[in-house]
């Protein structure tokens, strides 16, 4: 195994795996004992195109959303395996315009007591074979540099001229989901 | 929610009936008007279900049909295959404990740096690191991807032009109609009959209730019939890579960024995005003066799980499902004014509620002000609050999730004297009632 990438590493998953047809992004965290935290935690994919920008609100992948447009990326309902969630890329079937799908992790704004990603123990975002689920590398474990944020953008898929890569970001967001929307031109 | 899984199911026009069922119990069938019209021959044209995952390759075959198929289809999956597929799934799960290693190009180290908030990354943060891959794979590289992979390939992601037929003839006679297979204890009852005092005409449930289903091509054609257009329908598709065509998008009424969404009885209804339907809170105020009495607000809802009941501030009821006031679906308060608070994470377990408004001190109320719903990114769907006056039960609006997206409907609807009428008015013959006005949980 790989050691666990830092922020900022990136892979060529296509360039070292040239069979590598579709991955799958999973996601896992630890709360501890903070089970409304845990609860409250959402995994989304935006597909964004040449300029970061999420073409619709369709690009906005999660648990109410399970794929996008293309159908080229899908979130599992039930995760396999440890994580916590999962979603598939097929990249082949990733549209030219797209040229990175990001995974971010936030806090659902919900009606009851606020808490933030800093009370997380464990955060890491990896990458499998799609295949056959065959893990290919993982982040380091992204919670301890957290502390009031309640979005985080976990890592992303794009494209480079030598084929899709993927990159481990960790960076967080006080501002939560709408701060990430906004990044992204996601419309809420 | 169907469980979505790695492989991909054979699919046919069993999988597309239940897309077609999962709409029926999804939508109330009174208020069928959020839901666009399927055809079965011409599923490139059906609308997106994102929130169905297995209909992922939603294209016709190419070419010669798929035997394996055609005798899935035809109820002819031998045991041998089973007992094949069920071995290849062992070896993917045992193969996904296995690791590979791969060239990890770190970041200079002034990048590596605790998270900021700070603009997406951009191309120029990857090219940095683009020279440093040599054109092959780096000899490093310890991929074991030779060995239990290829079966569980097959088995696990079959090849595109066998993994969906939304037009095949549906699977076998045993499965009969669709309707069948609605669980009895799913479907929404409205209890028209029990209908009480309705001072005032719903402008409600269409006169023609429709489902807007039409299921019946699905099992008509032969098999043969269809693999031989399937073709002409690829070609005439071919978008992208996957050469599949994109529905356009529904024409409910939306809301528009920055614009307050107005509902009255000439437009009583707006969809919400999947988006606005699963981010954040859905706030429901009433916005009145003194005025108007003392006007109280409350919720009867109904969960996919069947459970009912309602949550209502002035009766100390404040959570929904009750007890749960860690994590409440539905939330009952007071700001600055009577306010119901919905957690839109869990909105895949809300299957639909009802608003209705009360006096408190059982006066009558002059009605008046509006009822003001607000998404998580702060548009607002405005409803007028505009009744006689009457100290009745009135159902102010209807909430519904329609496949994953919430319709919001204005009712202003006097039904009754109590909150048990007006619940029973609009079908929740499932809640129980002490007396009038409190349910038995």
């Amino acid at each position: 195994m790989a050691a666990p990438m830092k922020r900022g590493a990136n892979v060529a998953l296509t360039q070292e795996i040239p069979s590598l047809t579709g991955v799958v992004l999973g996601v896992r965290w630890n709360a501890g004992a903070e089970q409304a935290l845990s609860d409250n935690l959402v995994a989304a994919s935006i597909l964004c195109d040449r300029d970061s920008r999420a073409p619709s609100d369709e690009h906005f992948v999660f648990f109410n959303q399970l794929t996008s447009p293309d159908l080229s990326v899908s979130q599992l309902t039930e995760a396999l395996g440890d994580d916590r969630e999962q979603v598939e890329v097929d990249l082949a079937d990733v549209p030219a315009d797209i040229h990175r799908i990001v995974v971010a992790l936030y806090i659902n704004d919900g009606p009851g007591a606020r808490r933030t990603l800093g009370q997380l123990r464990e955060c890491v975002i990896r990458v499998l074979d799609l295949t056959n689920g065959q893990e290919l590398v993982r982040s380091e474990n992204l919670a301890p540099a957290l502390r009031s944020e309640t979005a985080i953008l976990l890592g992303e898929l794009y494209r480079h001229p030598t084929g899709w890569k993927f990159k481990v970001i960790g960076q967080g967001y006080d501002d939560g989901i709408k701060g990430i929307a906004a990044d992204y031109g996601v419309p809420l | 929610m169907t469980t979505a899984s790695r492989a991909s199911p054979p699919t046919t026009g069993y999988h597309y009936e239940r897309c077609s069922t999962d709409e029926r119990r999804g939508a109330d069938p009174g208020r069928a008007d959020a839901v666009t019209p399927i055809d079965a021959a011409t599923p490139d044209l059906a609308p997106r279900r994102t929130d169905l995952t297995f209909l992922r390759r939603r294209s016709r075959p190419v070419g010669k049909p798929n035997a394996a198929i055609a005798d899935f289809v035809a109820g002819r999956v031998s045991a041998q295959a089973r007992t094949s597929r069920a071995a290849s799934k062992t070896r993917a799960a045992t193969a996904r404990r296995q690791s590979v290693s791969l060239d990890i190009h770190e970041p200079a180290p002034s990048t590596a740096t605790a998270p900021t908030r700070r603009n997406p990354p951009t191309e120029s943060s990857l090219d940095l690191s683009a020279s440093a891959p040599s054109p092959r794979p780096s000899t490093d590289l310890d991929l074991d991807l030779s060995g239990p992979s290829p079966s569980p390939v097959t088995s696990a992601r079959p090849p595109t032009e066998s993994s969906l037929d939304l037009s095949a003839p549906a699977p076998a006679p045993d499965r009969g109609p669709s309707a069948a297979r609605v669980p009895t204890d799913r479907t929404t009852s409205l209890d028209l009959g029990a209908v009480p005092l309705r001072t005032q005409p719903a402008q409600a449930a269409p006169s023609t209730p429709t489902t807007s289903l039409d299921l019946s091509p699905a099992t008509a054609p032969p098999a043969a019939g269809r693999a031989t257009a399937a073709p002409s329908v690829t070609a005439r598709a071919g978008t992208g890579s996957a050469g599949r065509r994109v529905p356009a998008r529904g024409r409910e009424p939306r809301t528009r960024p920055g614009v307050p969404t107005i509902l009255g009885p000439q437009d009583p209804t707006v969809t919400l995005t999947r988006l606005q339907s699963g981010v954040g809170t859905l706030s429901i105020e009433a916005a009145v003066t003194a005025s108007v009495g003392d006007l109280r607000l409350g919720a009867a809802y109904q969960l996919r799980s069947g459970r009912s009941s309602t949550v209502q501030r002035q009766a100390g009821r404040r959570f929904g499902p009750p007890h749960e006031s860690r994590r409440p679906v539905l939330l009952a308060a007071r700001q600055q004014f009577e306010r119901l608070a919905v957690d839109l994470r869990q909105i895949p377990d809300l299957e639909r509620f009802v608003v209705y408004a009360f006096s408190g001190d059982g006066r009558q109320l002059r009605w008046g002000g509006t009822l003001v719903v607000t998404v998580f990114a702060g548009d607002r769907i405005e409803m007028p609050i505009e009744l006689p006056p009457t100290a009745a039960v009135a159902v102010l609006a209807s909430v519904y999730n329609v496949r994953g997206e919430i319709v919001l409907r204005s009712e202003m609807d006097l039904i009754g004297h109590s909150i048990r009428e007006a619940c029973r008015g609009y079908g929740f013959d499932r809640i129980t009632w002490l007396d009038e006005v409190t349910p038995i949980d």
